[in-house]
C-alpha cells in the first residue's frame, strides 16, 4: 500500500488535499445496550469477568439450543429510534449472517438484514447540519479474541450481548464531522439511558467507511472500511489519515481498491486486515429459530410517551428557563451526568444564585477538574450538594466569588464541605460596617493624592480605593459593601 | 405383588402397574435391561446403555411412587433419539464430530419425561444429524431390522423404531424433519407421530432443519402415543417457535369403541403414485376398506402442489442446515483435527471434513449452494414459495375433509445398500412424509400390514395443525379394529 | 435456470462451508449435486399462486420475547468440559491472522 508523503497525520487533513478532493464519510456505530442479560440468553452483559465466565448452552452455541429475545432490547432500540426520529418497522426479521470465525460459536450472527426494525431518522451536528440516518438493526455481539505468538484464545462473554448498529448516510464530510456525529449520537444514547457509551470498554464501537472524491465529481469513490474505532481521537485521526492515503494514491495515478482496514493508534496508520480479503458471501437468510419482531403501534406510544428529554430540548429549555447562552447550554446538554449535576446543582442553590452562575461554575472550574483529573462524572468527588452549598455561601455573602475559588480549590485538592473549609480557614466575608469603616480610612489617609484627585472628578479611581481596601483585608471584606461605604466615605471628604 | 409382563406391557400399563405399587420400576427395568442385552448389540439400536444408570433412575422413580408423587409414565423406559440433548449422557447425533460429547443441559422433552417418572433408558442409534431414510448415514453402523436384520429401519429415527419394535423399550422418542418418525415406524412395524410443528419444545434437539424439525413420540399403540405426546407436549420458553397452546391431554380423549361414523377421510391421489410396491398398495386399500367399514366417509382428492415438495424440502432443509452445521468448528466441543503448526483455516476444514460423514457434507454443500450468493432467489426463495403453495394445497383440502391418508412410504423396508448409492433413490422414500413438515402438520404412522415376507407396512393419517386429537382419535379406531399393532418380531 | 455444476463450483461451495474435498471427494459430490440439482429444476415449472409481494419471513405469529432477567451462567469448567485445548478458562485455537 502507498504511504502518503511523509509529514502528514491524520489529524492535519492537509489543506492542499481538502481543496481538490472532497471526503464522503459515513459511520456504522455498534452501540451496546444496557440490559441485564444477553439478547438471545439470560447471561449476564457485565464487563469485566474472567473468560467464559458469562456463558451458557446458548451463546456457546452447544447443539440443540435456541434462541428467545430479550423484550427490554427490543424497547431500548425503539427508544433510539423515536429519539432520531426514525421509522420503526412494524415487522420486521431476524436473519443469519453466516461466516467461520472463533469468536463466533454458532457459524452465524443473529442480526437483521433486508428487514430492520428501524429506518430513517438523522442527527444534527453542532454546526446545524442534519445527517440522516439509513438504518438501525438489532443485532448479537461476538465473542472476543485474544493473540499469543503460538495461538489465541477465545473468551465467549461478550458473545451474544445485545447491540444496536446505527447505520448514517454517507454525509459527512471531514474528520471533525464524524467525530462531531459520534459525540451526538453517543450523548443521546446515554441521554436515553439504554446505552453507557463506554468507548474504552467496547460498549460504542465505530467502523468508518471513506472514499474520496475530485471536488465536482458527482459519482462516489471507492469507499474502504475501516473496523473497530475506540475513540474519538482515533476516529479522527484514522479518518484523516486515510483521506491522505486514498488523495495519495489518486495524485499517483493510482485506483483505490475497496478493503477493509485498521488502524494502528501507534503509527497513526491504516492498513489492510488480511483475515477480511476473501471476498465474503454470507448467505443471509431468515432465522427459522426466530419469529418475525411485529412491533405494535400501541408499545410504539408506550414507548414514546416515556421518553426521557433529549438533549437538543434540554438545551432549549436550559436557554428558555435559565436565560443559558447557546454554548453553556450545549456543553451542559452534551453529557447526560453534566447535565443532571448542573440540574441538581440548580435545584439546591436555592432562588439567591442565578442559573448563570451555576452554569459557570461547571463549565469553567468543575469541568476544568473533570477533565484534568479524570472523574468520572455519574459519581464525580467533588457533589452536586456541595457545589451548591459553596454558590449559596456566595449567594448570601457569606464569602466572595474570589474567596469561593480558592475555597474550590481546597474541596477539590483536600475534599471537605465548603462552609466547614470557610470557617477552618476564617474566610468567612466581612460585612460589619464599622471595620470596614476602619479599613477604608486608613486606605483613604494613605493615599491623599488620590483622594484628591477623585474629588476633583476622576472616579474611575473607586477600582483603585475597592483594590486597596480589599488587599488590606486579605479579600474578606463584603465587595459591595466596601463599594456603598467608600463612596460615603470620600464623599464625606469633600466637605 | 403380580409378576410382570412387560413384554405385552404397554407404557400405559406398566406407568399404572409402577403407580399402584404392583410392580418397581426397577423390575421392569430389569426385564428391558435383560432384553437389551440380548439383543441391542445385534441390532446395532444403541448408542448409549448404562445399565446400572437405568437402575439408580428407577430405585429413585420407585421412591417418588412411594412418596406419593403421581406419575404419569412412572417406570417407563424410553430409549432417545441421539440427536436430544441429555445432561451428562453423550449426545452424538451419529457423527464423528460429536463422538464423546457430554451436554451440559437436559432437552426440554428430557426434563418433562424426567418429571413425568420415565427412565432415561438408552441413546438411539440415527443417521447422522437426523439426515438420512435408512440409518446407513450414521457413523456408528447402520441399525439392523428387527423383522429382517439384512434390511434397514428406515430412518433417520431408525435406532428408536427398531428399539419399540424388538421390545428394548416400550416408547422411544424420535424427531421428524421429513419423515423420519413415521417412515421408520412404519418400516417397523410400530406407531410413530410427528406433531404439529410448535407442538413440542425443540429446545435440545439438535437441529437439522429448524422450520421443519419436530420431536415426537414412537410407541407400540396408540394410546401409548397419546399419554407420552401429552408429557413432552405444551409452550416452553425457551423455544420462540414453541406454541402458546397448553400440552394436549389425548390419553383422556381416546375412549375405546368410540365411532368414527361420518369422518371424512380423504385420500391424496398423488400419494398413490408410481414406485408404490404392490404390498403396500393392497395394504393400505385394505386399512382403507377398514375405514369405510367403521362408517367413515372416504373421498379421492388432488393436492397438485405435492410433486415439488421433496425439491422444496431438499432446498429448504439443507439451507437451514448448512447454518445450523457450521457450529461444529472445532472450537469449542467436538472433534478436532490436531496437527503441529496448523493454520485456523486448516483446523476447521480438516476437523469438519473429517468428523462429517458423506450424506451431510453433501447436504450441507447443497444447502450453501442455495444459500449463495446468485442462487438464493432461484433455489432458497422458490423453495419457500413451493412450500406456501403446498401449505395452501393442504388447506383446501382440510376444508373437504377431516383426514388425510396415505401409505406412509412407498415400499417396505429394502435391502441394507440398496438404495445408498443414490441420493434421488433414497430421498422419494419420503414423498409421502416430506409434506406435512413443509406445513407443519401432524402426522402419524400406524402398522397396517405386511408383505409376503412379514415387513411391516405403515399407513399414514394427517391432520390440519394442533388437530392432533382428531388424528389419534382417527388412528385408534383403526387400530381397535386390526390386530397388526400386535404383532413382535421373533429374535 | 441455466446451472452449471462443475469442479470449481463445487470447491467454491465446499470452501464456503469450510470443508474440504479430495479429488475423488470432488468428482463424488460433482455428480450427486448434479443429479440432485436436476431434480430441483422442476420448481422452475411450479405455477405461482402467490404474488410478487409475497415472503416467507413477516408470515407467522410473532417472535417470543423474554423479560431481561439474569439467569446463573454455567460454571466455567462445564462451559469448557468439551473443549479440545483450552488454557484457563479460555478455549484455545491456533494462532488467528488479522
Amino acid at each position: 500500500m502507498s504511504k502518503p508523503a511523509s509529514g502528514t497525520s491524520g489529524t492535519q487533513a492537509s489543506d492542499s488535499v481538502l481543496a481538490r478532493y472532497e471526503p464522503v464519510i459515513g459511520l456504522e456505530v455498534h452501540c451496546q445496550l444496557k440490559t441485564a442479560s444477553k439478547l438471545f440468553c439470560g447471561c449476564s452483559t457485565k464487563f469485566g469477568a474472567l473468560p467464559n465466565h458469562h456463558t451458557c448452552p446458548v451463546c456457546l452455541g452447544m447443539p440443540g439450543v435456541l434462541p428467545v429475545l430479550n423484550a427490554q432490547v427490543v424497547d431500548y432500540a425503539v427508544r433510539m429510534a423515536l429519539a432520531i426520529g426514525a421509522q420503526v418497522a412494524e415487522v420486521s426479521v431476524f436473519a443469519r449472517k453466516q461466516y467461520f470465525y472463533p469468536d463466533l460459536p454458532k457459524g452465524y450472527q443473529i442480526t437483521q438484514y433486508d428487514l430492520p426494525y428501524c429506518s430513517g431518522g438523522g442527527v444534527r451536528l453542532s454546526s446545524g447540519k442534519f445527517v440522516n440516518m439509513t438504518r438501525i438493526h438489532i443485532e448479537e455481539d461476538a465473542g472476543k479474541n485474544v493473540h499469543a505468538d503460538s495461538a489465541s484464545f477465545v473468551d465467549l462473554n461478550r458473545a451474544g450481548i445485545p447491540l444496536i448498529e446505527i447505520v448514517s448516510q454517507p454525509e459527512l464530510a471531514s474528520p471533525d464531522e464524524a467525530a462531531d456525529y459520534l459525540k451526538r449520537l453517543r450523548s443521546l444514547v446515554r441521554a436515553l439511558d439504554i446505552s453507557d457509551g463506554n468507548l474504552e470498554e467496547g460498549s460504542f464501537r465505530c467502523d468508518a467507511n471513506v472514499s474520496i472524491r475530485p471536488i465536482g465529481q458527482k459519482t462516489l469513490g471507492t469507499r474502504c472500511e475501516i473496523k473497530n474505532l475506540n475513540s474519538f481521537r482515533n476516529i479522527e485521526k484514522a479518518i484523516g489519515y486515510e483521506i491522505l492515503r486514498q488523495a495519495d494514491v489518486l495524485d499517483n495515478g493510482g485506483a483505490i481498491k475497496q478493503q477493509t482496514l485498521q488502524f494502528d493508534a501507534g503509527t497513526g496508520r491504516t492498513s489492510a486486515m488480511r483475515s477480511k480479503e476473501d471476498s465474503h458471501d454470507y448467505r443471509y437468510f431468515p432465522d427459522p429459530d426466530l419469529g418475525p419482531l411485529r412491533i405494535s403501534k400501541e408499545r410504539v406510544a408506550v414507548i414514546r410517551a416515556a421518553l426521557p428529554e433529549l438533549p437538543e430540548a434540554m438545551a432549549e429549555r436550559f436557554k428558555r428557563e435559565h436565560g443559558l447562552n447557546d454554548y453553556d447550554a450545549a456543553l451542559l446538554t452534551s453529557d447526560r451526568d453534566l447535565a443532571h449535576y448542573y440540574e441538581k446543582t440548580l435545584k439546591l442553590v436555592g432562588a439567591k444564585v442565578q442559573p448563570k452562575i451555576v452554569a459557570n461554575w461547571i463549565t469553567s472550574e468543575f469541568l476544568r477538574e473533570v477533565n484534568t483529573r479524570e472523574w468520572n462524572l455519574a459519581a464525580p468527588p467533588l457533589t452536586a450538594e456541595h457545589l451548591a452549598e459553596l454558590l449559596r455561601l456566595i449567594g448570601d455573602e457569606t464569602i466572595s466569588g474570589k474567596i469561593a475559588k480558592t475555597v474550590f480549590e481546597t474541596m477539590v485538592s483536600e475534599g471537605g464541605a465548603p462552609a466547614e473549609i470557610v470557617k477552618a480557614k476564617g474566610l468567612v466575608q466581612v460585612s460589619d460596617t464599622g471595620a470596614i469603616i476602619a479599613v477604608i480610612d486608613k486606605v483613604l489617609d494613605a493615599s491623599p493624592k488620590q483622594v484628591a484627585d477623585y474629588l476633583g472628578g476622576a472616579e474611575k479611581l473607586i477600582g483603585f480605593f475597592v483594590g486597596a481596601v480589599m488587599k488590606e483585608s486579605g479579600g474578606k471584606m463584603n465587595p459591595g459593601l466596601v463599594n456603598k461605604v467608600l463612596k460615603e466615605r470620600l464623599e464625606a471628604r469633600k466637605k | 405383588m403380580a409378576s410382570p409382563q412387560p413384554f405385552a406391557l404397554t407404557a400405559s400399563a406398566i406407568a399404572a402397574q409402577v403407580r399402584a405399587q404392583d410392580a418397581s420400576a426397577v423390575e421392569i427395568c430389569e426385564f428391558y435391561v435383560k432384553r437389551t442385552a440380548a439383543h441391542a448389540q445385534t441390532l446395532n439400536t444403541h448408542l448409549f446403555f448404562d445399565a446400572d444408570d437405568v437402575k439408580a433412575q428407577a430405585r429413585a422413580i420407585d421412591q417418588r411412587v412411594r412418596s406419593g408423587e403421581t406419575l404419569p409414565l412412572a417406570g417407563v423406559p424410553v430409549v432417545v433419539k441421539d440427536n436430544i440433548s441429555t445432561k451428562g449422557v453423550p449426545t452424538t447425533c451419529g457423527s464423528k464430530i460429536l463422538a464423546g460429547f457430554r451436554p451440559p443441559y437436559d432437552a426440554h422433552v428430557v426434563e418433562r419425561l424426567r418429571a413425568a417418572g420415565a427412565v432415561i433408558f438408552a441413546k438411539a442409534n440415527c443417521d447422522e444429524f437426523a439426515m438420512g431414510s435408512s440409518n446407513e448415514n450414521s457413523a456408528y453402523g447402520v441399525v439392523k431390522n428387527p423383522w429382517n436384520i439384512n434390511c434397514v429401519p428406515g430412518g433417520s429415527s431408525g435406532g428408536s423404531a427398531a428399539a419399540v419394535a424388538a421390545d428394548l423399550a416400550p416408547i422411544a422418542l424420535g424427531s421428524d424433519t421429513g419423515g423420519s418418525i413415521r417412515q421408520p415406524a412404519a418400516l417397523c412395524g410400530v406407531a410413530g407421530l410427528k406433531p404439529t410443528y410448535g407442538r413440542v419444545s425443540r429446545y435440545g434437539l439438535v437441529a437439522y432443519g429448524s422450520s421443519l424439525d419436530q420431536i415426537g413420540p414412537m410407541a407400540r399403540t396408540v394410546q401409548d402415543i397419546a399419554l407420552v405426546t401429552d408429557v413432552i407436549s405444551g409452550h416452553d420458553g425457551r423455544d420462540s417457535t414453541s406454541s402458546k397452546l397448553a400440552a394436549t391431554e389425548l390419553a383422556s380423549a381416546l375412549k375405546p369403541g368410540e365411532s368414527v361414523r361420518g369422518l371424512k377421510i380423504g385420500l391424496v391421489r398423488e400419494f398413490f403414485g408410481e414406485g408404490m410396491d404392490q404390498a403396500t398398495r393392497a395394504a393400505v386399500t385394505a386399512a382403507i376398506e377398514t375405514y369405510k367399514s367403521l362408517g367413515a366417509v372416504v373421498e379421492e382428492l388432488s393436492l397438485p402442489a405435492l410433486k415439488y415438495s421433496i425439491a422444496a424440502y431438499y432446498i429448504l432443509a439443507t439451507a437451514e442446515a448448512s447454518a445450523n452445521l457450521a457450529r461444529f468448528d472445532g472450537v469449542r466441543y467436538g472433534h478436532r483435527h490436531q496437527e503441529p503448526g496448523m493454520s485456523l483455516k486448516s483446523m476447521y476444514r480438516k476437523s469438519r471434513s473429517a468428523g462429517f460423514g458423506r450424506e451431510v457434507k453433501q447436504r450441507i454443500m447443497l444447502g450453501t449452494f442455495a444459500l449463495s450468493s446468485g442462487y438464493y432467489d432461484a433455489y432458497y426463495a422458490k423453495a419457500n414459495r413451493a412450500r406456501q403453495t403446498i401449505a395452501n394445497d393442504f388447506a383446501r383440502a382440510f376444508q373437504q375433509v377431516d383426514l388425510l391418508v396415505s401409505p406412509t412410504s412407498p415400499t417396505v423396508a429394502f435391502k441394507i445398500g440398496e438404495k445408498s448409492q443414490d441420493p434421488l433413490a433414497m430421498y422419494l422414500a419420503d414423498i409421502c412424509t416430506i409434506a406435512a413438515n413443509l406445513a407443519g402438520l401432524p402426522g402419524i404412522s400406524i402398522p397396517c400390514g405386511a408383505d409376503p415376507q412379514g415387513l411391516p407396512i405403515g399407513l399414514q393419517l394427517m391432520a390440519p395443525q394442533f388437530a392432533e386429537e382428531k388424528l389419534l382419535k382417527g388412528a385408534y379406531a383403526y387400530e381397535q379394529a386390526s390386530q397388526w399393532h400386535q404383532r413382535h418380531p421373533s429374535l | 435456470m441455466p446451472l452449471k455444476i462443475d469442479q470449481e463450483l463445487v470447491l467454491h461451495v465446499a470452501g464456503l462451508a469450510n470443508l474440504e474435498l479430495s479429488a475423488d471427494e470432488t468428482r463424488y459430490y460433482e455428480a450427486q449435486l448434479k443429479k440432485v440439482l436436476d431434480y430441483i429444476g422442476m420448481l422452475d415449472a411450479m405455477p405461482d399462486e402467490l404474488g410478487p409481494a409475497w415472503r416467507s419471513d413477516t408470515l407467522g405469529p410473532a417472535t417470543l420475547e423474554r423479560p431481561d432477567a439474569e439467569v446463573a451462567s454455567l460454571d466455567p469448567e462445564v462451559a469448557l468440559a468439551g473443549a479440545p485445548q483450552k488454557v484457563g478458562s479460555a478455549f484455545q485455537v491456533p494462532r488467528i491472522i488479522e
